[in-house]
C-alpha cells in the first residue's frame, strides 16, 4: 500500500445502488455528496429500505471505528449509494 | 429530449425501462424521430465491449460511464456520416448491466438531469416539486 489514505470519485445514478468497496483495511471512511443540487441516498444494505439515510447536497458523512482491532476490511461493501437525480458523483475517502 | 433505443441486447430493454422511469420520451419504432438521440445495443460475439459512433458528448460520456462499470475493455470505433447524437454498442449479453447503466448515466449527463436551475424558473420549479411531494 503506497499510502494509508485514498480518495475515490464514484459516479452514481438514480435507478441503481452503487456499492462503496473498501480499498484497503481502514478505520475510517467518509462519503461526500459532490452534487450541489441533489441529495444522495445511502444504505448499509441495498435491499433494505430501513437502513437508508440521506446526504444533503454538498454534505459529507464520516464513519469512523474508534477500536483499532475492528476495521472496515478491504473488499467489503459497507455502504451503497444512489442519486435522487443526476449522476453525483460522491467522493469517498479511505483512511487506514 | 427524445431518445430512440433499439437493438436485441437485454441492455436495450433495461435502458428503456430506466429512461421511462425517469420521465424521458422513449421511442422504439423502426425510424428515429427527428432530433432524437439514437442508441442501438446489439449482442456481439467479441470479448470486448465495442462502442461505435462519432466522437461527441454522447459517445464520450458513454465510453467513460461504461468503462467505470464494466469489468472488460471498452473499445471505440469511428463511424462516418452518422450524427453525434448516434451511438451503437455491441457486446456479449453478460455485460447488460454495465451497458444499460452506463448508457443511462451518459444520457443523464448530456441532458443535465438534476442540474440546478437558476432564477425564478428554478425557484418555482423546486417549490412545485416540494409541494407535490408533500401533497
Amino acid at each position: 500500500m503506497p499510502a494509508p489514505f485514498q480518495i475515490s470519485v464514484i459516479t452514481i445514478d438514480p435507478v441503481s445502488w452503487t456499492p462503496i468497496t473498501v480499498a484497503f483495511d481502514c478505520t475510517s471512511l467518509s462519503v461526500k455528496n459532490a452534487d450541489t443540487a441533489n441529495a444522495v441516498r445511502i444504505r448499509s444494505n441495498a435491499n433494505d429500505a430501513t437502513t437508508q439515510d440521506l446526504i444533503a447536497p454538498g454534505a459529507e458523512q464520516s464513519l469512523a471505528i474508534p477500536f483499532h482491532r475492528y476495521r472496515f476490511p478491504a473488499g467489503s461493501q459497507p455502504l451503497w449509494v444512489q442519486a435522487t437525480a443526476g449522476t453525483g458523483p460522491v467522493i469517498v475517502k479511505f483512511l487506514a | 429530449m427524445k431518445i430512440h433505443v433499439s437493438g436485441d441486447h437485454p441492455a436495450a430493454d433495461t435502458l428503456r425501462e430506466y429512461l421511462k422511469a425517469l420521465g424521458y420520451a422513449v421511442a422504439t419504432g423502426a425510424s428515429v424521430p427527428s432530433g432524437a438521440f439514437a442508441i442501438r445495443v446489439e449482442v456481439g460475439s467479441a470479448a470486448n465491449i465495442a462502442v461505435q459512433g462519432p466522437r461527441g458528448p454522447l459517445v464520450d460520456e458513454a465510453l467513460r460511464a461504461i468503462a467505470e462499470l464494466a469489468s472488460i475493455r471498452v473499445e471505440w470505433f469511428p463511424s462516418n456520416g452518422d450524427s453525434i447524437r448516434t451511438i451503437q454498442v455491441s457486446a456479449p449479453e453478460i455485460h447488460a448491466d454495465a451497458i444499460g447503466r452506463g448508457l443511462l448515466r451518459a444520457v443523464l449527463r448530456i441532458s443535465q438531469n438534476g442540474a440546478a436551475q437558476s432564477g425564478w424558473y428554478g425557484f418555482f420549479s423546486t417549490l412545485w416539486k416540494r409541494l407535490s411531494k408533500t401533497a
